[in-house]
């Protein structure tokens, strides 16, 4: 019942005296009245707290690794928290640990895919996280959607997971992904017509 | 939405909630800096300091170059960062300390999502499966198994589980899946038929699945501790047998049990008296108390267990326990899995098998270092003094990560055994 990030919603939410634990909120020291915490540590231990659980979701979706995802979003919020006294808006922290958690991903899966190139094209095993995961989903038509997701351009795979998991608006996932919003309305069309396709294909 | 953004949407929803709210590790910040403020010297001191200075400067290029210079000739160079050690844990032990730890052991391999359709009996020394175990209809999955001392006897937590097709569901995974009850069943397993009986248990409270975050059954195996996440968190000890359970409240923040709760949760001394339990503090960073409750004492409150261990997280850094914490049976020992989180960069991190004292609260014996960069470890039960442990290190085959994958084996006199076919890929197991 009182476990870490246990009420965080995917999409996120109010930044400020946000608390899955009712209990916690005052260690967090919230300002009187409803007033923004001061301190960084404060500050991000709280968004933490609120929205750890959404951002390892998402994360994990990105990456199909747990403890990839895990290291992801730690980092996305030690990033937060050294650059915190240059964030130029408080409220715009929630949208900037999102930001960091998809570069991040990018990245492991950058690393990934360029240890798979120098495995002499071998396909790499999965890490053990994923493996006992991977196997252990049953459902084939997910297995079929994941698989598909994951052969779709970055741009594209971010658009549809920040559209259809999260929920985010063309303008929320343009704020995100660092593009226009045209540009995320164009990689969801075309991300769901490659994936419509590779699907049709499997099936 | 159409077809395709519904499949879309159930397969994204359904992967991300195979991260339960209980698996968020704790957030660990790094080190603020602190600004050092360096007192003014009187102006008559400068004169001969900076001639000091200038020669120190020198110095410094010069045993810097020289560092350089050396690690280039592959003198210093190590292979970690900065030529960091690198720790590979205890050296290999004898088979025959197989033979120290019960005979018997029940894994709980994940088959569905998180959770096992069978519950596999295997042979300590050999590895091998002795028998298979399913729950009965309607339970479809185990989610929890403890074991008693006398090497047979195990208790294992089933509930109902299914799937729901995409695009079929509306309710979401966690709510269909942890709101069934969950249901107990004594195992007992016989060696020489090798057959196994499944006996459901008596547990006159109707627990449901995801309020269920632990269990040890006693050592006798006449008692069952649950660690139990209703609106308000408790331990209950529920006889088996006769009699009416009683339940200890923790009515503070934070919460009862370890940060995964996929392992062994509370832990009993040989008698039956003393269960022992983490709690965690709720505070910024978590700090985390080892405590042990008097089950003969008056009392329904879980704040009056005492405290043995206290790991203050401040900040993420320092000696940190994230997995389970053991009591050994004679009620000396507190054994655990321990990271160190250097504060400083430069410091190489590690995880190692740390034994307190119960008495002191203070480290005894340490064995079994491993680099961060390897993997982690976890105790999964200790003899009655910690003098032979079960624990799983990072010893196994690599992998794309450079870290290893866990293996099962024996801790004993430093030097670790491995549990043949002991690949650790276990949601839950017991001894």
């Amino acid at each position: 019942m009182i476990s870490p990030g246990e009420a965080a919603e995917p999409g996120g939410g109010r930044l400020w005296n946000v608390s899955p634990h009712p209990q916690l909120s005052s260690a967090v020291a919230p300002g009187p009245g409803g007033l923004p915490v001061t301190t960084a540590e404060a500050a991000v231990t709280a968004l933490y707290q609120a929205h750890a659980l959404g951002m390892i979701r998402l994360a994990h979706i990105m990456l199909g690794d747990r403890a990839g995802a895990e290291d992801v979003v730690q980092e996305a919020f030690c990033g937060l928290y050294r650059r915190w006294s240059a964030l130029a808006d408080t409220g715009s922290a929630l949208a900037y640990v999102r930001s960091s958690v998809l570069n991040g991903c990018r990245s492991v899966l950058r690393r990934q895919s360029r240890a798979r190139d120098q495995a002499d094209g071998q396909q790499s095993a999965p890490p053990p996280g994923i493996s006992a995961e991977a196997a252990a989903i049953t459902i084939e038509e997910r297995q079929q959607v994941l698989r598909a997701l994951r052969r779709l351009p970055a741009r594209q795979r971010e658009a549809l997971v920040l559209r259809f998991y999260l929920d985010l608006s063309a303008e929320e996932s343009a704020a995100t992904m660092g593009i226009g919003p045209g540009s995320v309305r164009s990689a969801i069309h075309r991300g769901l017509e490659s994936l419509g396709r590779m699907l049709q294909e499997q099936s | 939405m159409n077809q395709l953004e519904d499949r879309l949407a159930a397969a994204l929803r359904d992967t991300g909630e195979e991260i339960s709210p209980h698996n968020v590790p704790p957030l660990r910040l790094p080190a603020r800096r602190r600004r050092v403020t360096v007192p003014r010297l009187p102006r008559r001191w400068m004169a001969w300091l900076t001639p000091l200075a200038a020669a120190a400067a020198v110095a410094a290029v010069v045993g810097t170059s020289l560092a350089i210079s050396a690690t280039f000739h592959g003198h210093t160079r190590g292979p970690g960062p900065a030529g960091a050690p690198r720790w590979n844990g205890s050296p290999l032990g004898p088979r025959s300390a197989l033979n120290k730890v019960p005979p018997y052991f029940v894994v709980l391999p994940p088959q569905a999502l998180i959770y096992a359709r069978t519950a596999l009996v295997r042979s300590t020394v050999t590895g091998r499966v002795l028998a298979t175990v399913r729950p009965p209809r309607p339970y479809q999955v185990f989610t929890w198994v403890s074991g008693a001392a006398d090497d047979r006897t195990f208790v294992l937590a089933a509930q109902r589980w299914w799937n729901i097709r995409s695009g079929a569901a509306g309710v979401r995974a966690q709510d269909r899946d942890n709101s069934t009850p969950t249901v107990f069943f004594r195992l007992t397993f016989d060696p020489h038929t090798r057959s196994t009986q499944l006996a459901p248990l008596p547990i006159p409270e109707t627990i449901r699945s995801g309020q269920l975050a632990g269990m040890a059954v006693s050592p006798d195996g006449t008692r069952l501790a649950l660690d139990v996440r209703h609106s308000i968190q408790s331990v209950e000890v529920v006889p088996l047998v006769t009699g009416t359970d009683r339940s200890w409240l923790w009515l503070h923040p934070g919460w009862i049990g370890n940060w995964k709760p996929m392992g062994q949760v509370l832990s009993w001394s040989a008698d039956g008296r003393y269960l022992e339990f983490q709690q965690w503090g709720g505070r910024l960073n978590e700090t985390m108390h080892v405590r042990v409750l008097d089950t003969t004492a008056p009392g329904h409150l879980l704040a009056t267990a005492k405290v043995v261990l206290v790991y203050p997280h401040s900040s993420g850094f320092g000696t940190l326990v994230t997995g389970n914490t053991f009591l050994t049976p004679d009620g000396t020992r507190i054994v655990a899995a321990t990271s160190f989180y250097p504060r400083q960069r430069r410091q190489p991190g590690y995880t190692q098998i740390t034994q307190y004292s119960t008495r002191t609260g203070r480290p005894v014996l340490t064995e079994d270092r491993f680099s961060f960069s390897v993997g982690g470890q976890e105790v999964l039960w200790t003899n009655s003094d910690g003098s032979a442990l079960v624990i799983s290190d990072p010893r196994g085959k690599k992998d794309s990560y450079g870290g290893r994958a866990s293996v099962l084996g024996v801790l004993a006199g430093n030097k670790f055994t491995p549990i043949p076919h002991g690949a650790d890929n276990a949601v839950n197991i017991a001894w």
